[in-house]
């Protein structure tokens, strides 16, 4: 079977079972581009091509391998095998060990935010993760209650506040003579595993994931000045969806990381621009082992810098972000060939995340359809002996 | 890493079962339907005598009630091979719900003793001028030589439903069928209407169906089995995760119980993050047991796994082990020695690589299977 007949086979079953995609930018699937992957791994000199954009931080990867060469690669099955893994996907299989294990980290760090480790259709955790409303800030979105205005405020507050959080973590871990951490990570057949990861090129995955969502969740003007931030979980929310008190929607389309496209292009550049700075301030942190960050968020004041003013009814005053972002909102999303048997959207209540369940459902088609279609045979069948008894 | 078995899902799996076995039914009934199809005539009236001298009429004594109707005449009502061996089709039939009524030409010791042994509920009714015997083509007024014994499956509204002769050639069936006809008449008399004017039905298609059937169940045969399983979800992991599996079984029947060998190509399509795919050989040993009319059948295998593709935690050639358990199969015939068999829901484990970090596949599959037996007594 070829990799288009898996697809389309794929593609005819999913209409039963899939959702949308994760909300960011998108991260590598059987259906997404790997944008959170190869931006980040671009700041450090090995992304794929067109994300190659100079410079790279090449100083803070070499003081992560330094330090994973000093501290050794762990050496269990599962952590090799991510490291297979991902050498295999981006072709660094002539790089050395530590260097692969930092990559390996800092590629499962982006990840983690969007699916904790878990497989993309692994539903129930996948989406569970997505609607909980204290996990939208790792992502730059609104919170429920991030209403109007000042919800732009709360949310920009929100997301650097997790930044914030994890620069801390890292600067203040560094010195540490244990720096290798467990994480979960779903390999294909095998399932959900335990691998060991370097925790400071992992939580740089998670704190970079962050920025990088806060050029595909915000509607920023040509100065890069954030105008709104965007909202998922009231977006895929059926009903009383208002843009003036939620904030824009999240866009399928801003997620994408098309480098042929000049928007998408101009965009990642700004962000690529930014990133390098705070890696390379994170650098020169650890570096003079300080945890004196106010270097960092100077520039994390320019990355979320946030200009009010622009809304809904003035069509946050004619942005490009803002055209581009409706040309593919986030919809509610329903499994079931689209016949409302099953509606998944369950955040409405705001008692927190509802994740649909298409075990059951699965379950349920398998059974139903095979009596079925015995059924109908036998009729068949007993209508054609009927019919020659007959006749 | 733990593996619990699901009990949610155990119930979906019962459930499923009889709805295999509620369709099995179904079909059964379907072919009594048919057989309905078979005419047949009007018990004679006219009077018999009781074995207390009373009077009644034969329709009166069939009336309201299924009855395995027995005509013999007293000198051949002793001998079994004469009669056809009744005796040990009447407990058969009484089970059915069917009264007995032997109405014979002389009452003696020997006739009520061997009606008594027959059936505590016999009837036992006298024709001594052989005239009952007589309107039911059985007597010699023609001057031919009459029947000695014959047997009669009769609705409750007096309709002959079924012949049975010992000495007819007529109809080379055998009392396994009559037991058959007993019960699919009984079971669908109500929704058909027997058309008068036969006495000895041709062998009906759906008879010869069950037959067929029953013949690929019990046969000491050799079969042989192609199959294709499938599913599109990974129970353990609650994953999507389609899987395939041709196969092929061949073994042999002794009687009901069968032992086979298995071949099987397994294939699974994991959508973690790219599409990967997974192929594990299976090589095993299995045991089956068919039975309503062969309509059923169950079946367990097991046998090694042999890992066919290269993991990024395990060399391509690693030998673990698999099960499968097909609770319930139903099987339709195909022509005479074919059966097309669905399993709605078997439980197919899969454990390619059984030590460090296992590799386990666990599904429900849907499997459909053409079986060709290889003909009786080999």
């Amino acid at each position: 079977m070829t990799r288009a007949m898996t697809l389309r086979l794929f593609l005819s079953l999913s209409l039963l079972t899939y959702a949308a995609p994760a909300p960011a930018f998108q991260i590598l699937s059987f259906v997404t581009e790997p944008c959170h992957e190869n931006i980040t791994l671009g700041l450090v000199g090995y992304g794929a091509p067109e994300f190659q954009i100079a410079p790279a931080s090449t100083s803070l990867l070499n003081r992560l391998v330094a330090k994973a060469a000093q501290q050794g690669v762990p050496n269990d099955p599962a952590t090799f095998a991510i490291l297979k893994e991902m050498s295999a996907r981006f072709h660094w299989n002539d790089l050395d060990l530590p260097t692969r294990y930092v990559l390996t980290s800092l590629v499962a760090g982006v990840r983690a935010p969007d699916t904790k480790g878990f497989a993309i259709l692994d539903i129930d955790h996948i989406r569970g993760n997505h609607l909980d409303d204290s996990a939208q800030a790792r992502h730059m979105l609104r919170k429920r209650t991030n209403d109007g205005a000042d919800g732009n405020v709360s949310a920009i507050a929100q997301t650097r506040s997790e930044v914030s959080g994890l620069m801390n973590s890292i600067l203040s871990n560094y010195g540490s003579p244990n720096l290798i951490r467990s994480q979960s990570w779903t390999f294909p057949f095998y399932g959900e595993q335990d691998v060991h990861l370097l925790s400071t090129a992992f939580d740089l995955g998670q704190l970079i994931h962050s920025v990088e969502d806060s050029y595909s969740h915000a509607i920023r003007d040509d100065q890069f000045k954030i105008l709104a931030v965007a909202n998922y979980i009231e977006a895929i929310k059926e009903g009383d969806k208002d843009d003036d008190r939620d904030g824009p929607p999240h866009s399928e389309r801003l997620d994408r990381c098309n480098m042929n496209d000049s928007f998408d292009s101009l965009r990642i550049r700004e962000l690529h621009r930014q990133a390098i700075r705070v890696f390379n301030e994170i650098d020169n942190l650890l570096a003079a082992n300080s945890q004196n960050n106010a270097t960092v968020e100077a520039i994390l004041d320019d990355i979320f810098a946030y200009t009010p003013g622009c809304n809904n009814s003035n069509d946050y005053c004619g942005s490009e972000w803002i055209q581009k972002s409706r040309e593919d909102i986030s919809k509610p999303y329903k499994l079931g060939l689209n016949c409302g048997l099953i509606k998944t959207v369950s955040a409405s209540n705001g008692d927190g995340p509802s994740a649909p369940t298409p075990a059951p459902l699965m379950m349920l088609i398998m059974l139903l359809s095979a009596p079925l279609a015995v059924s109908y045979f036998l009729r068949s069948r007993s209508r054609r002996e009927s019919a020659i008894l007959r006749n | 890493m733990t593996f619990i078995y699901p009990r949610r899902k155990l119930r979906i799996l019962v459930i499923a079962s009889w709805l295999t076995l509620a369709m099995a039914f179904v079909e059964t009934g379907s072919n009594a339907f048919a057989l309905n199809k078979v005419v047949g005539d009007t018990v004679a009236t006219g009077d018999l005598q009781t074995v207390d001298g009373k009077t009644v009429s034969l329709k009166s004594a069939v009336a309201d009630q299924f009855t395995l109707l027995v005509f013999s005449r007293t000198s051949t009502l002793i001998s079994e091979h004469d009669n056809g061996y009744f005796r040990q089709l009447v407990p058969q039939l009484s089970f059915l719900n069917y009264q007995i009524v032997l109405v014979t030409d002389e009452l003696n010791e020997t006739t009520q003793t061997i009606a008594n042994s027959v059936s505590r509920n016999a009837r036992i009714l006298i024709d001594p001028k052989q005239k009952i015997f007589a309107e039911m083509g059985l007597g010699d007024g023609s001057g031919q030589t009459p029947e000695a014994h014959a047997l009669y499956l009769v609705s409750p509204k007096g309709k002959i439903l079924f012949q049975y002769s010992s000495v007819s050639d007529a109809i080379p069936l055998s009392g396994e069928v009559l037991i058959l006809a007993a019960r699919v008449y009984r079971d669908s008399y109500e929704s058909e209407e027997i058309r008068p004017g036969f006495l000895f039905p041709s062998p009906d298609d759906s008879v010869i169906d069950l037959l067929k059937q029953h013949d690929i169940a019990n046969s000491n045969s050799y079969f042989i089995s192609a199959y294709v399983g499938g599913t599109a979800y990974e129970a353990r992991q609650g994953l999507f995760m389609p899987r395939w599996s041709p196969g092929l079984e061949a073994g042999r029947r002794f009687g009901r119980t069968g032992v086979f060998l298995r071949a099987a190509y397994d294939e699974s399509f994991d959508f973690t993050q790219e599409v990967k795919k997974l192929e594990v050989y299976d090589l095993g040993v299995g045991i089956d047991h068919v039975f309503l009319y062969g309509r059923i059948r169950s079946s367990a295998a097991l046998g090694i796994a042999i890992l066919g593709t290269q993991t990024d935690f395990d060399e391509r050639g690693t030998i673990g082990w698999f099960a499968e358990v097909r609770p319930l199969s139903y099987r339709i015939p195909v022509f005479k020695t074919r059966v097309l068999e669905l399993t709605p829901l078997s439980i197919n484990l899969s454990i390619p690589v059984a030590r460090g970090i296992p590799l386990i596949l666990f599904s429900y599959f849907t499997t459909a299977s053409l079986e060709f037996s290889l003909g009786r007594n080999l």
